[in-house]
């Protein structure tokens, strides 16, 4: 009894240590993010579990063994009784330990199977979600390794004590748990691993691959790991159903890994093995005529062995894309290409494989590996996944980009020597094996090939321009290669790589080369940003400039068209009457002005919209209702009558020796011009508008109020002629009558010379007076 | 049995280690020199040949396949007193095994030997160049080439001699050192500042001549308006003149009208009025009563203007 006591107390310890190791690999995991302590966090709580139904199975064993001795004590007072009963009525506690084993440990260890396979379901999700990172990383690693080691040292020093007590049949449950918990130790110092690599060997972007693989690896490790503990549970179930049952054997529960036990004892593995298979087959298989037959058949099975690696040197797969040189006594034989063949046992015949119809890839213009901890500016993170933005002003990717030394024109006029830009250049080649039989006679032909491309990179891109284009006879000079030049100088650049590897008979065929990555320098990205900023705003103080003109336009002509048209119309008709009255001397110098005036708006227009173009505002040719705002069809319109009225003067010019000719060309030009601008002006809303509505309206109303004197004026002449003084105070009073109900009015009631008038001439302040309008600053 | 099966069995790895020393290969990209004593005959046929154990021959292996060396990146100084990096690659093989194997014993020493040669000849030669001759925006001014060209012609005769032939040079890289790229750097930097600034002037003045460009045009707009206006009121003017004959016939009633109508346009604005009971025929009503109206002379009045001092 007390022996059961004991190994239920070890295993509650065993529950608490293990409970206690399952929250260390959880804060291990949500602090560094590492999948191999997320994996191990989950292994490690299954084992809780384990150690708590072993604790169970003491536990009845514990209060069976006080029922046997209880029922000895009995048996021994009384030697028997009316009462006597037999079986688990008498023996309860015999009994439930009978149904646990038989019952619940069976189907506790298939619940548990169960769980497993669904914990190893959704890591498995996690994983494959992982994977597709190109670069992750792992906070506080080095916490990490040393409480994972804390723990992992406390876990293995208890699974040794486990699995030493569980060598004694009573305490045998106790190897169960404690190779459980040996393995969980284990997948611990796996994580610690884990965790080191990302202490120590961070610092290169391989080793960062490295680390993703490792940390990758060690959680499917724990997962496979899991899997085949599940598995073997099932299978352990299963195989318990069909197992020949001995009475006074010793019972094995299903959640007792043989596996585990391997690991945890691998001093008795061969023990193992056959225990393992003598307790499942019921009987001693290592002492049948079998497994002595193997014994003796042992050396010509080796010698067999031997023949059939002979047998398999004489023959050759190649895989697909791959090609085979086969040489016979050291000479060159043949070359076999994808599928199997037949040749001479080695030494005779060797094959030599190489990729020769596999695409592979050369990166000109890099350097080391890029150190990880130099790449964090440019990885950001979205839940498991880390993502590497490719920012100029960062230092991005795994390989280091060296510097390339480009010309460009001299900064300093008075020197003729080219000014050095750096930029950063990848180019990227990819090619294929043509002439394998060339190809091997190059110890190192991928570096012979890389050493050539870039000697022709060095030769072609120094005289680049960045993104600037190149006039026409700028021959054999690359432009643009960060814009728009890009493509044409790849193609360019696999011309001469090609030109460069055939000379020298390198069996390559050139596929294609790509400039990868053409940018500046980092420390000068933001300044080159501040230019494209600059040229932004450039862009907004014209768009701002526009719609104030806009707006003032429109403020005196209704919209900016009308006034454009109307502009235009009101020059010509002022140009031509200034050439009319400029003499015959002055005529041609005027003439002058007037074209280069027009040329200079054109000039002006045709800016502002290759400004436009650039900026992707194109409008429609066919835009026949073109409006200032919106299109740059009417810019072309405005153009094409600037470029009319050109043709329009330089026909004018050609007139100039006819001077009566030229006379009437004028007259009518002007003529023509100023109806245009009239016409215009009609349609025309706004002030100007206003100012001639107003200007008609005021000659009408003068106009009729002149009309009516001159038709009253004969009847007043009748009145005056008939009494011209009365008449005339009449109309005197009449006046006075009219205006005097509505002023203010003082009676003198005295003679004129007694009455002083004064007059206070100063003038009361209005409601605006003493505003400052800014004119006090000037 | 079990001692003829041992027996066999040393019988067999003697057999085995005797053979590794008496029978050698040749392989196709190879040359093979058997040494007898100090003695070196070249073989170079390919296949399985036979000699005398070690120590009486021995056999030494040659790649004569072409050879890929790269220069360190040596820092050159020019003949404009610009420094630059430089890392030039030969491509090598060997022609003379024998000659070779006695001059170096080894591909690695050999390999050495070369990129001495290489450094040396190419730091001679690179000084009588300038930076423009390297790295130039016009190709043809480029002398790369002719660099490579004379470095070639200089390496060849002392390799051949050495049973080496020079299969191709070339230049892998070409850059400038630390201090230089910063100054490089910080020029670049200060170009683009300088193309900010103009950005932003240019901008500034753009956006003031459109402005002033639209100004210009609604002033002319607006004048040759104000210029229609005028000649409109011009043509009224014109027509009213037509009126004049009409008022012919008694001007001095005419102007006596004209008079009224602007004394009653002037009227109607702000103005205080001092009204003379002497002169206003109504306000001798309050003076007089009704014995003044008899009393009213015409000359008191005036004829074109109010008595009344009018004030405004």
């Amino acid at each position: 009894m007390i022996v059961q006591r004991r190994g239920k107390n070890i295993a509650l310890i065993g529950a608490v240590l293990q409970t206690v190791l399952s929250g260390v690999m959880l804060a291990i995991w949500l602090a560094t993010d590492s999948l191999a302590a997320m994996a191990c966090t989950w292994f490690l709580a299954v084992g809780v579990l384990i150690w708590l139904m072993a604790g169970m199975v003491f536990y009845c064993r514990q209060m069976e063994r006080r029922e046997a001795l209880e029922g000895e004590e009995i048996a021994a007072g009384s030697k028997s009784t009316i009462f006597q009963r037999e079986g688990d009525d008498l023996h309860p506690a015999a009994g439930r330990v009978r149904f646990i084993e038989r019952w619940i440990a069976p189907s506790f260890a298939l619940l548990l199977a169960v769980g497993q396979f669904l914990i190893v379901f959704f890591m498995a999700r996690m994983l494959k979600d992982a994977r597709v990172a190109e670069a992750p990383f792992l906070m506080h690693p080095g916490a990490g390794i040393i409480f994972a080691l804390l723990a992992g040292f406390a876990g293995f020093l208890f699974s040794r004590y486990c699995v030493g007590m569980g060598e004694r049949s009573e305490w045998r449950l106790l190897r169960a748990t404690g190779s459980y918990m040996t393995v969980n130790v284990m997948v611990v110092a796996a994580t610690v691993v884990s965790l080191g690599c990302a202490y120590f060997a961070t610092t290169t972007p391989a080793s960062a691959q490295a680390l993703l693989r490792i940390d990758l690896l060690v959680a499917a490790l724990v997962i496979v790991i899991q899997l085949v503990f599940a598995i073997e549970m099932v299978l352990n179930f299963v195989l318990d159903l069909y197992r020949p049952r001995v009475s006074g054997q010793e019972e094995r529960f299903s959640f007792d890994s043989r596996l585990y036990n391997l690991v945890a004892q691998p001093g008795r593995v061969g023990h193992s093995l056959a225990e393992a298979i003598n307790y499942q087959f019921g009987f001693e298989v290592s002492k049948s005529w079998f497994y002595r037959l193997v014994i003796r058949a042992l050396v010509p099975m080796m010698l067999f062995g031997i023949l059939l690696m002979i047998a398999l040197s004489s023959i050759v797969v190649v895989e697909n894309g791959q090609k085979a040189v086969l040489t016979h006594w050291g000479q060159f034989n043949t070359i076999v290409g994808p599928g199997i063949h037949v040749k001479w046992p080695w030494p005779i015949d060797s094959a030599q494989h190489y990729d020769a119809d596999r695409v592979q890839n050369l990166l000109l213009g890099v350097g080391q590996p890029r150190k990880l901890e130099d790449r964090q500016g440019a990885i950001v993170r979205k839940g498991w996944v880390y993502r590497e933005i490719y920012l100029w002003k960062e230092d991005h990717g795994p390989i280091e980009e060296r510097d390339f030394v480009v010309a460009s024109p001299p900064r300093d006029a008075s020197n003729k020597a080219p000014a050095l830009n750096l930029i950063k250049l990848v180019v990227s080649v990819q090619y294929s094996i043509d002439k394998l039989a060339d190809y091997v006679q190059y110890t190192d032909a991928p570096k012979m090939l890389e050493c050539l491309a870039s000697k022709e990179m060095v030769q072609y891109c120094a005289a680049a321009t960045l993104d600037k284009g190149l006039a026409e006879n700028a021959e054999g000079r690359p432009e643009a290669i960060m814009t728009f030049g890009r493509g044409k100088a790849g193609e360019k650049l696999k011309e001469l790589i090609q030109v460069a590897v055939d000379k020298l008979k390198l069996g390559v065929h050139i596929d294609y080369v790509g400039l990868q990555a053409v940018h500046l320098p980092k420390e000068v990205v933001p300044d080159d940003e501040m230019v494209l900023e600059a040229e932004r705003r450039q862009t907004l103080a014209r768009y701002e400039a526009q719609a104030d003109a806009n707006r003032l336009l429109a403020a005196v002509a209704g919209d900016t068209a009308t006034a454009k048209w109307l502009v235009m119309s009101i020059r010509k008709k002022e140009d031509l009457e200034t050439l009319r009255l400029a003499g015959e001397g002055a005529f041609k110098t005027k003439m002058g002005e007037v074209q280069r005036r027009v040329r200079d708006e054109i000039g002006t227009l045709e800016k502002e919209i290759e400004q436009d173009r650039l900026l992707g505002r194109v409008g429609s040719e066919a835009d026949s209702d073109a409006t200032a705002d919106d299109s740059i069809a009417f810019q072309k319109q405005l153009v094409q009558a600037c470029q009319d009225y050109l043709k329009q003067l330089q026909a004018l010019e050609a007139k100039s020796a006819d001077a009566a000719g030229l006379r009437k060309a004028l007259d009518d030009g002007m003529l023509a011009a100023n109806a245009e601008a009239d016409k215009l002006l009609a349609q025309a809303l706004g002030r100007p508008a206003t100012v001639v509505a107003q200007a008609q309206s005021a000659r009408w109303t003068r106009e009729m109020a002149e009309r009516a004197s001159a038709e009253a004026f004969d009847h007043r002449l009748q009145a005056y002629q008939a009494s011209p003084e009365v008449y005339m105070q009449d109309r005197w009073l009449d006046v006075w009558d009219e205006v005097l109900p509505t002023m203010t009015k003082y009676v003198l009631c005295a003679d004129r010379d007694k009455v002083e008038v004064r007059l206070n001439w100063e003038q009361t302040k209005g409601m605006m007076s003493g505003v400052d309008y800014g004119e006090s600053k000037k | 049995m079990k001692r003829m099966a041992i027996f066999l069995t040393v019988v067999v790895l003697m057999a085995l280690m005797l053979a590794t020393t008496v029978f050698y290969q040749v392989d196709y990209n190879q040359v093979a020199l058997l040494r007898t004593f100090g003695d070196t005959t070249t073989i170079t046929k390919p296949g399985p040949h036979t000699k005398w154990p070690w120590p009486i021959q021995r056999v030494i292996h040659y790649d004569i396949n072409t050879h890929v060396l790269e220069d360190a990146l040596n820092q050159q100084k020019l003949a404009d007193d610009q420094n630059v990096l430089l890392t030039m690659y030969c491509a090598w093989r060997l022609t003379n095994a024998k000659e070779f194997d006695t001059r170096f014993e080894s591909v690695q020493r050999g390999e050495e030997f070369i990129r001495r040669q290489l450094e040396n000849t190419t730091g001679n030669l690179v000084g009588k160049y300038k930076m423009q001759d390297l790295v130039n925006t016009d190709p043809k001014a480029m002398r790369l080439k002719n660099l490579e060209d004379q470095i070639v012609e200089a390496l060849r005769p002392q390799l051949n001699q050495a049973g080496i032939e020079l299969v191709a040079l070339g230049t892998k890289s070409l850059g400038v050192t630390e201090n230089v790229s910063k100054a490089i750097i910080n020029a670049q930097q200060s170009e683009r500042k300088r193309a900010a600034d103009a950005f932003n002037t240019q901008g500034q003045a753009i956006a003031q001549a459109i402005r002033d460009r639209a100004r210009a045009d609604s002033e002319q707009i607006i004048a040759f308006a104000n210029r229609k206006a005028e000649l409109i009121k011009a043509e009224g003017e014109l027509w009213v003149t037509k009126q004049y004959p009409a008022f012919q016939k008694a001007p001095e009633l005419a102007m006596f009208l004209r008079s009224l109508d602007s004394l009653k346009i002037e009227m109607q604005r702000k103005t205080v009025v001092l009204l003379d009971w002497n002169n206003l025929p109504a306000l001798k009503l309050f003076r007089d009563g009704t014995n003044g109206i008899s009393r009213v002379n015409a000359t008191t009045m005036p004829a074109t203007a109010p008595a009344a001092a009018a004030m405004k």
